[in-house]
C-alpha cells in the first residue's frame, strides 16, 4: 500500500510547519492523547479487526479507482495508528501527511460507520488527528482564515456589524417589491423565533435571506434576526477542531436567543452548523442537549407545509432528485421529513441509489470545500460517485438542503457535465408558494 | 422612581387600534421606565417613518428609525436615516453630525450621555455626546459606556492584513479602543469588556494563541494564562473575577488566581452588594445550577440556568431555569412549582421578600408573584416594577388594543 499523491501547496500546512518545532508537535499530540481522549479511543483502536468492510463505503476510495490508501481503515492506519505506534514522536513530514489525509480525504460523513461490524466511529478518529493538527496550528489556509474571523466577529467572513445591519435593511426594501409591507425584523425582543443566517447569505447569496423572509412573512411567523454578532450560524471551527472558538460561537448563538427572549432558534439549510449546535458545540459547553430548541430549515418547512401555513400554487414538473446532507440525515434522521417536503413541491421525484441515510456524501462536507482552491481536485475526484448517482437519476434538478452539498454539487455539475440545476428548498418554496392577495404589493 | 405616580390605578395612554387603522405599518413598541410613555414606530408611507409617543407623531420623518429607546430622563432617542445619512434623534431634534452608518445606541444609567458606533468613509469608531473619536479604525465592534457616562469603549481593529493572510491575523489585530485611544497590545481576539464601578478601569478577556487566554486590565495582562476564559467582571473598583478553564475543568479566578473548586462549566459570575459571588455552574455533564462563593445549590437543572442575580440586600439569589421544556424561577435553589413557555427576568422587592416576573403560557401573558399566577391575562405585557416601599407594582400592558399603565397592590395582583 503506497501513499502516492500529487503535490499540493497550502501555506496553512506547509508554511506553518516551517514555523513550528518538533517539541510543539509532541506537546500537542501528548495533550490530545492524555487530556482529551478516553476509553473511546482505546476501544476503537483495539476493536478494529482490519476486516475491510468499510472500504467500499467510502466515496474517496471509489472515486480514486479503488486506491487502498483511501479506504477508511487505511486512513486511520496512516494517521492515528501511526501516531500511537510512534508514541507521538512524529516528524513534520508525518504531520503534513496526516493533515492532508484528515482534512482533504475524509468528509467526516460517517457512511463508513454504518458498514463497520463494530460501529467504530472512524470520523471521530480522523477528527482527533485534526485536533492535534489544530493545536500545532496546521490547518488549511482557507479554513483557518474563516476560523480567525469567527474568533473575534463570530461570523465566518470578517463581516463588520454595520455591513450586516445595512444588508438586512436593503433586503427588506427588496422584499417590499414582492410582499406588501414585508418586514425583516432585526433585534426584536420577545419574538417567538430567532433566525440565524449563513455568513455567505449576508454577502454573496442575499436572495436566500429574502426568500426566507418571504416565507416567514406569508406564514406569519413571529421572527427576528439578531442585531448583534451571533447572526451567522456557521461554525468553521468545527472543521479545524478548534473547540475553543467553536464553544465561543455556539455560546454566543444561545445567549443571543436568551437575550432576545425567543422560544427557539431556526437556521436555514446547513449541515455542519446544525450538527455543531445540537451535538459538538453544546456538549463542549456542558449541555447534554440544546438548552432551547434548535430547528433546521428542513424541520421548519416540514411544519409549515404540514400545518398549511404555506400553500403551494403549482408543483415543479421536471424530474428532481434529492441530496441527503450527512449532518441532518445520517446524523439526525430527517430523511422522511425531507421527502415529505419534496413531495409537496415536486411532481416527479427520482431517488438516488442508495438514498436517505445510506446516500453518499457530496464530497464537499466536513471542511473539504472550505479548504479552498488548493484541494478542489481532491474534492472533485472524491465526488465521482455522487456525480454518477445524479446522472443515473436523469433528474434536471438536484435539491440539496445544505450550503456545502449545494456548492459541492454545483462544482461536480460543471466538472462532470451533469446538466442539472442545484436548488435549495427555500428558493423553490419562495418561487412556487401562494402569496395571499392582501399581501401582494 | 420616587417621583413616579404610584397613586393612579389605571391610565389609558394610547389607542393602538386607532394607530393601526391610520397607518399601514405600526411596530416596535418601547416604554419609558415609569411606564407613562409608549413609543411606537409608524410608517406613514413607504420610507416615511417616525416615532409616535403616546399617540403624538414627531414632526421629523425618516427613511428608517433604529434602536428607539427612552433614556432615564424620559427622552426618546433613536438612530435615524434621513436623506441617506444616519444621525441621532433626541426628542425630535437631530444632532448636526451625520454618518455613513450608525448603530449600537447606548445611554448611561443616568440618561445623560449618549453613545453609538459610527462609520465615516472606511473608518470606524464611536460618537459620544455628539463628539466623534479623534482616532478611527479599520473596524469597531460593540459599544460599552462607563457607569459615569464619560468614557466609551469598543473592540477595534488596528491592523488590516489582506484576506487569507492568516499569519498576520494570528499575531493579533484586535484591541480595545477607549475614547479613541487604544491599548498598546493587540490580540487574536478580545471580548467581555467591562468597566469598573468607579469608571476608572477597563478589563477584557484576551486570546493570545490557540489555548492561551488571559485577562487584561487597562491593557496590562495577568501573568497567568488559561486554556480558555469567558467574560470578566469587576467585583469592586480594583479586583477582577473571570471563569477560566484549567486542565481538569472550569473554575473562578480572581486577579489571576484560580479560587473555586473545579466545575464541568462555569460562567456568568455576578457580585452582590456585600461582596458574595454567584455564578452559573455545571456540576457534571448536563447538570446545571448556581454556585455562591463556590458552593453549588443542591438542586440541579438539566436544560438551562440563566445568569443569577441577587436581591437588593444580597441575601437571596435567583435565576431563570429550564427543565422539562418549561421555564421558571429558582430562588436559593428552590424552583417555583409552576413552569412557563417563557418567563422574563424577575425583580425582587426592595426588601427581598417578594419576587415578581412576567410570564407567557399558551400565547397569553400574565404576572407571576412569588410563584403564583396573577388573575389578569394580557395581550402584551412589559416587566412589572416594584414601588420603592415594595407594596405596589407598576405595569404597562396592552388590553383590547389599548396601552394601559396600571398600579396594583400585591394583593390585587393575585386576587
Amino acid at each position: 500500500m503506497e501513499f502516492k499523491r500529487k503535490p499540493v501547496t497550502d501555506i496553512g500546512i506547509d508554511e506553518t510547519l516551517n514555523r513550528v518545532d518538533e517539541a510543539k508537535i509532541k506537546k500537542a499530540i501528548d495533550w490530545v492523547l492524555n487530556k482529551e481522549t478516553s476509553a473511546r479511543l482505546k476501544v476503537f483502536v483495539e476493536t478494529c479487526m482490519r476486516c475491510g468492510m468499510c472500504t467500499t463505503s467510502c466515496h474517496h476510495y471509489l472515486g480514486h479507482n479503488n486506491d487502498p490508501t483511501y479506504a477508511p481503515a487505511a486512513k486511520v492506519k496512516q494517521t492515528i495508528w501511526d501516531i500511537l505506534n510512534k508514541k507521538g514522536n512524529v516528524s513534520k513530514e508525518d504531520i503534513k501527511k496526516y493533515a492532508r489525509i484528515t482534512f482533504t480525504e475524509c468528509n467526516l460523513c460517517r457512511r463508513c460507520v454504518q458498514f463497520c461490524p463494530f460501529g467504530i466511529d472512524i470520523a471521530y478518529l480522523i477528527a482527533l488527528v485534526r485536533r492535534m493538527c489544530c493545536l500545532i496550528g496546521v490547518v488549511p489556509q482557507y479554513i483557518y482564515d474563516q476560523v480567525l474571523s469567527h474568533m473575534q466577529t463570530t461570523n465566518m467572513l470578517w463581516f463588520r456589524q454595520d455591513e450586516w445591519l445595512d444588508t438586512i435593511q436593503w433586503l427588506e426594501d427588496e422584499l417590499r417589491a414582492e410582499i406588501k409591507n414585508g418586514k425583516i425584523p432585526v433585534g426584536k425582543k420577545d419574538a417567538e423565533v430567532l433566525y440565524l443566517a449563513h455568513g455567505l447569505e449576508a454577502k454573496y447569496m442575499t436572495g436566500l435571506i429574502t426568500n426566507m423572509a418571504k416565507i416567514m412573512n406569508v406564514a406569519k411567523v413571529d421572527w427576528t434576526l439578531p442585531d448583534t454578532d451571533g447572526w451567522d450560524y456557521t461554525v468553521k471551527a468545527l472543521y479545524a477542531q478548534d473547540f475553543e472558538t467553536m464553544g465561543k460561537v455556539i455560546k454566543t448563538h444561545y445567549e443571543t436567543a436568551f437575550r432576545l427572549n425567543v422560544k427557539k432558534i431556526i437556521i436555514g439549510e446547513c449541515g455542519h452548523a446544525f450538527r455543531t449546535a445540537v451535538y459538538e458545540g453544546v456538549r463542549y459547553l456542558g449541555w447534554q442537549e440544546p438548552p432551547i430548541p434548535y430547528i433546521h430549515g428542513v424541520q421548519l418547512f416540514y411544519e409549515l407545509l404540514k400545518e398549511g401555513k404555506i400553500k403551494i400554487a403549482k408543483k415543479i414538473e421536471e424530474p428532481v432528485t434529492i441530496q441527503d446532507p450527512c449532518n441532518i440525515i445520517r446524523y439526525r434522521g430527517m430523511g422522511k421529513m425531507l421527502r415529505y417536503i419534496v413531495a409537496q413541491l415536486c411532481e416527479n421525484i427520482v431517488e438516488m441509489s442508495p438514498k436517505d441515510d445510506h446516500n453518499y456524501c457530496c464530497s464537499a462536507g466536513g471542511g473539504m470545500i472550505d479548504s479552498g482552491p488548493p484541494w478542489k481536485t481532491a474534492r472533485i475526484e472524491g465526488g465521482k460517485v455522487k456525480a454518477e448517482q445524479i446522472r443515473n437519476t436523469g433528474a434536471k434538478i438536484v435539491i440539496a438542503p445544505c450550503h456545502t452539498c449545494h456548492k459541492g454539487i454545483e462544482d461536480l455539475n460543471i466538472y462532470y457535465k451533469l446538466n442539472v440545476h442545484v436548488k435549495f428548498l427555500v428558493d423553490i418554496i419562495a418561487e412556487i408558494m401562494e402569496i395571499p392577495e392582501e399581501m401582494k404589493p | 422612581m420616587l417621583n413616579w405616580d404610584w397613586d393612579t390605578k389605571e391610565k389609558i395612554i394610547c389607542d393602538i387600534n386607532e394607530l393601526k387603522e391610520k397607518f399601514p405599518v405600526v411596530n416596535e413598541f418601547v416604554l419609558s421606565a415609569d411606564r407613562e410613555k409608549i413609543s411606537i414606530l409608524v410608517e406613514i408611507e413607504y420610507k416615511k417613518v417616525t416615532p409616535c409617543i403616546n399617540g403624538k407623531l414627531w414632526e421629523n420623518v425618516f427613511e428608517r428609525v433604529c434602536y428607539p429607546q427612552f433614556s432615564q430622563n424620559g427622552n426618546l432617542i433613536c438612530l435615524v436615516l434621513q436623506n441617506y445619512e444616519w444621525t441621532l434623534a433626541n426628542n425630535d431634534s437631530l444632532i448636526e453630525e451625520t454618518f455613513d452608518y450608525a448603530w449600537n445606541l447606548k445611554t448611561d444609567i443616568n440618561g445623560k450621555s449618549i453613545a453609538f458606533n459610527i462609520k465615516k468613509g472606511d473608518s470606524y469608531g464611536v460618537c459620544l455626546d455628539g463628539n466623534v473619536w479623534n482616532n478611527l479604525f479599520f473596524d469597531a465592534r460593540d459599544l460599552f459606556l462607563s457607569p459615569d457616562g464619560k468614557t466609551a469603549a469598543s473592540y477595534v481593529k488596528i491592523k488590516n492584513p489582506p484576506l487569507l493572510d492568516i499569519f498576520s491575523s494570528k499575531e493579533g489585530i484586535w484591541t480595545v479602543g477607549i475614547n479613541g485611544s487604544t491599548w498598546d497590545k493587540s490580540f487574536i481576539s478580545v471580548y467581555g469588556l467591562c468597566f469598573s464601578p468607579d469608571s476608572k478601569k477597563v478589563t477584557a478577556t484576551v486570546r493570545l494563541s490557540q489555548q492561551e487566554f488571559t485577562v487584561a486590565v487597562d491593557g496590562i495582562l495577568w501573568n497567568e494564562t488559561f486554556l480558555n476564559a469567558w467574560e470578566p467582571i469587576f467585583i469592586n473598583d480594583n479586583d477582577v473575577a473571570v471563569a477560566v478553564k484549567v486542565e481538569n475543568g472550569w473554575t473562578l479566578a480572581i486577579n489571576g488566581k484560580p479560587l473555586w473548586k473545579i466545575f464541568n462549566q462555569l460562567w456568568h459570575q455576578k457580585v452582590s452588594p456585600d461582596g458574595k459571588i454567584a455564578a452559573v455552574v455545571s456540576t457534571e455533564f448536563g447538570k446545571w445550577t448556581v454556585a455562591i462563593d463556590g458552593k453549588p445549590w443542591k438542586k440541579t437543572f438539566s436544560q438551562a440556568v440563566l445568569p443569577p442575580f441577587f436581591s437588593p440586600d444580597g441575601k437571596k439569589v435567583a435565576a431563570l431555569i429550564r427543565e422539562n421544556n418549561l421555564w421558571t424561577v429558582a430562588i436559593d435553589g428552590k424552583p417555583w412549582d409552576i413552569g412557563f413557555d417563557r418567563i422574563w427576568s424577575p425583580q425582587f422587592s426592595p426588601d427581598g421578600s417578594h419576587c415578581i416576573a412576567k410570564a407567557e403560557k399558551d400565547g397569553v401573558y400574565f404576572i407571576v408573584l412569588d410563584g403564583k399566577i396573577g388573575k389578569d391575562v394580557f395581550d402584551m405585557l412589559w416587566e412589572p416594577q416594584f414601588s420603592p416601599d415594595g407594596n405596589k407594582i407598576v405595569i404597562g400592558c396592552i388590553k383590547n388594543g389599548k396601552y394601559i399603565r396600571k398600579v396594583l397592590t400585591l394583593s390585587e395582583v393575585l386576587r
